[in-house]
């Protein structure tokens, strides 16, 4: 099981890519490890497998419910308490529109930023072995791993050219 | 020979070459930032506003044609300080490049969206019986009531995500290297953002989401108030193009908003290497766009109620063009239409800095008395019945009126000072991106910047 959480910083993409390679080629899974960058870089510059989202979801299912609530106050409410004028539809569907839409786009904006906050995995506020030289522009390579194995994957991040590897268990 | 460039002055900024000296002159600025006076003063002027808004509603809301100015007021924030954001999410949209050091100064803007929403409450009252005048709320009490102000605070809390979201990675930044701000909040707000490609993939994929729910919820509320506020108060007025043309003109004044906004930021808030000629250009060629598109759609409207000429639809004209408030519809027509086409048509003023600077302060003063001459001329007449009867003589401005004028000026920029003291002002991970995908290169004698565009 992985205990041990080492990050490499690095200042050359280059050397980023090399170590991602070479925790590949040592077994490590798409999962044991994450890059970490303060720059915006296209998706894959490293070799990276980005796991796909799910946050289109959340806006679907927020448009749905607002819909569904917007149909349900104006189709229920005229439904119950019917008023028919002069011979019209008893349903008015030009203001019932209205209000659907706006349901639906509340509900779709309240569930984007809900979405957001938890796909970005935001709700921690611990962020584990960090760097703040990422900011300036180092990448950092997160890599977690079995204690038993940690001196031989801080050896693999130090020849990929990290210029320093931290650790969770420094004092360990 | 080389062909003379069509201006003296350099179009691209000029920025720190690596990611850390960009970090550490951006973040540098942001913490040192010295905007102490100015949110002083705007925090006076909203306290004299907080005092013309409350002699305001002391006066009560029987008379509704001394809301016009108020009401007027408020429309004016939502075309301007709110629609601004929109220009964020169309140049991102598009892969705009020049909009880098200029987006945050956009999306920073949602915050003036908090005091529109607090100025929009007093106008719920305003709102007439649904008996005995035109309205597409059938026998809905209260309907247009809650359905205005639902779409305010929808239009708020999607602009508040949008800058949250967009912000996120310079925050991060924030947290680790600013020495100045609110450290704590700022701390608080990053949480555990670390750059991982997930985050950055959920970050880009956030804002392009609910950039695209501001634009549809801006519109949105044009439509409504153009409709609650204007249409359904005067009667006889049945014009489809009335609520485009408000969204349309509110763009435009959006976009004067931005191109003001950089102007100060370059000449007072330290960021004149950042906001290059392309900054100003760009914009400038779209806002004469806008400008063209706002006579298209005034024209659209106005030509069908011109040549109809039934008792009805002169009242309209009388009430919102041709009456008492025919003075602040040419001040409205010229700084809209006529001014802004007729200087930037030019290509030295174009294509400068100070040129749009100084239309946008046209184009700004425009809006106001064009949304004067609609919201005063609409608030003056009697809502029922099937046509004007009477257009009385426009409501001239009190204290009161001056003050909540000021005071929501003041108002917006206190908080748009407040949002800068919380989040960098200029978008820090926008411009490392723009490092690393751009790249200058020859092309047989001359210079060319080659951009790179993932996706």
């Amino acid at each position: 099981m992985a205990d041990r959480t080492l990050l490499g910083v690095y200042k050359e993409p280059d050397n980023v890519a090399d170590a991602v390679s070479r925790l590949r080629q040592a077994g490590f899974g798409d999962n044991d490890f994450d890059v970490l960058s303060g720059t915006p870089y296209p998706e894959g510059t490293f070799g990276e497998q980005v796991a796909p989202h799910r946050l289109f979801i959340f806006p679907l299912i927020g448009a749905i419910c607002g819909f569904s609530v917007g149909l349900l106050i104006t189709a229920g409410t005229q439904l119950s308490y019917p008023m028919v004028t002069g011979g019209k539809p008893l349903l008015a569907i030009p203001p019932m529109m209205i209000i659907m839409y706006e349901g639906t786009m509340l509900g779709a904006i309240l569930f984007t930023v809900i979405g957001v906050i938890f796909e970005s995995r935001l709700p921690r506020f611990s962020l584990g072995v960090y760097d703040t030289r990422i900011t300036e522009g180092y990448i950092g390579v997160l890599v977690a791993c079995p204690p038993e194995r940690a001196g031989y994957t801080e050896q693999l991040l130090r020849e990929a050219g990290a210029e320093e590897v931290k650790s969770d268990q420094r004092g360990a | 020979m080389h062909e003379p460039r069509p201006h003296h002055i350099d179009p691209r900024p000029h920025l720190p070459e690596t990611p850390q000296a960009l970090t550490v002159d951006l973040l540098g600025r942001f913490s040192r930032q010295g905007i102490s006076g100015p949110l002083v003063v705007s925090g006076i002027l909203l306290l004299v506003g907080l005092v013309g808004f409350l002699m305001r509603l002391g006066g009560g809301f029987a008379q509704r044609e001394v809301w016009g100015y108020y009401a007027a007021t408020f429309v004016w924030v939502l075309s301007t300080a709110q629609a601004a954001p929109i220009i964020a999410v169309a140049t991102r949209l598009t892969k705009g490049y020049w909009r880098k050091p200029m987006i945050r100064a956009a999306e920073l803007w949602t915050v003036a969206g908090i005091l529109n929403l607090l100025l929009l409450l007093p106008l719920l009252a305003l709102i007439p019986p649904l008996e005995g005048r035109r309205t597409f709320w059938v026998n809905w009490q209260g309907a247009p009531q809650v359905v205005v102000l639902l779409g305010m605070i929808g239009l708020v809390a999607c602009g508040l995500g949008f800058l949250y979201t967009s912000a996120l990675p310079d925050l991060g930044a924030a947290r680790d290297k600013a020495t100045g701000g609110p450290r704590g909040l700022i701390a608080a707000l990053a949480r555990s953002w670390a750059g991982t490609p997930h985050q950055w993939k959920i970050m880009r994929t956030g804002i392009t989401y609910l950039g695209i729910f501001y634009l549809m919820m801006l519109v949105f509320m044009h439509f409504l108030v153009s409709v609650e506020y204007a249409i359904t108060l005067v009667p006889g007025w049945r014009d489809p193009v009335f609520p485009a043309f408000h969204a349309i003109s509110s763009l435009q004044a959006g976009l004067a908003t931005i191109i003001l906004t950089l102007g100060l930021y370059r000449a007072f808030g330290g960021y004149r290497q950042y906001l290059a000629l392309d900054q100003f250009w760009n914009p400038a060629k779209l806002l004469m766009s806008f400008s063209l598109l706002w006579f298209y759609f005034w024209w659209s409207g106005f030509i069908v109620f011109w040549y109809g000429r039934t008792p009805a639809e002169t009242g309209v004209l009388q009430a919102v063009i041709f009456g008492p408030y025919l003075l602040p519809f040419v001040i409205g027509f010229i700084c809209n239409f006529v001014a802004p086409v007729g200087l930037l048509i030019w290509n030295p003023i174009r294509t400068s800095i100070k040129g749009p600077i100084f239309v946008s302060l046209i184009v700004l003063v425009g809006n106001f008395f064009d949304r004067l001459r609609i919201y005063g001329g609409s608030f003056l007449v009697e809502p029922f019945g099937h046509e004007v009867e009477h257009v009385p003589p426009a409501h001239l401005p009190e204290l009161a009126d001056f003050l909540v004028i000021f005071g929501a000026v003041g108002g917006v920029v206190f908080l748009y000072l407040l949002a800068m003291r919380i989040f960098p002002p200029v978008s820090l991970w926008e411009l490392k991106e723009n490092q690393i995908l751009t790249r200058a290169r020859s092309l047989v004698r001359a210079q060319v910047v080659v951009i790179g565009k993932p996706e």
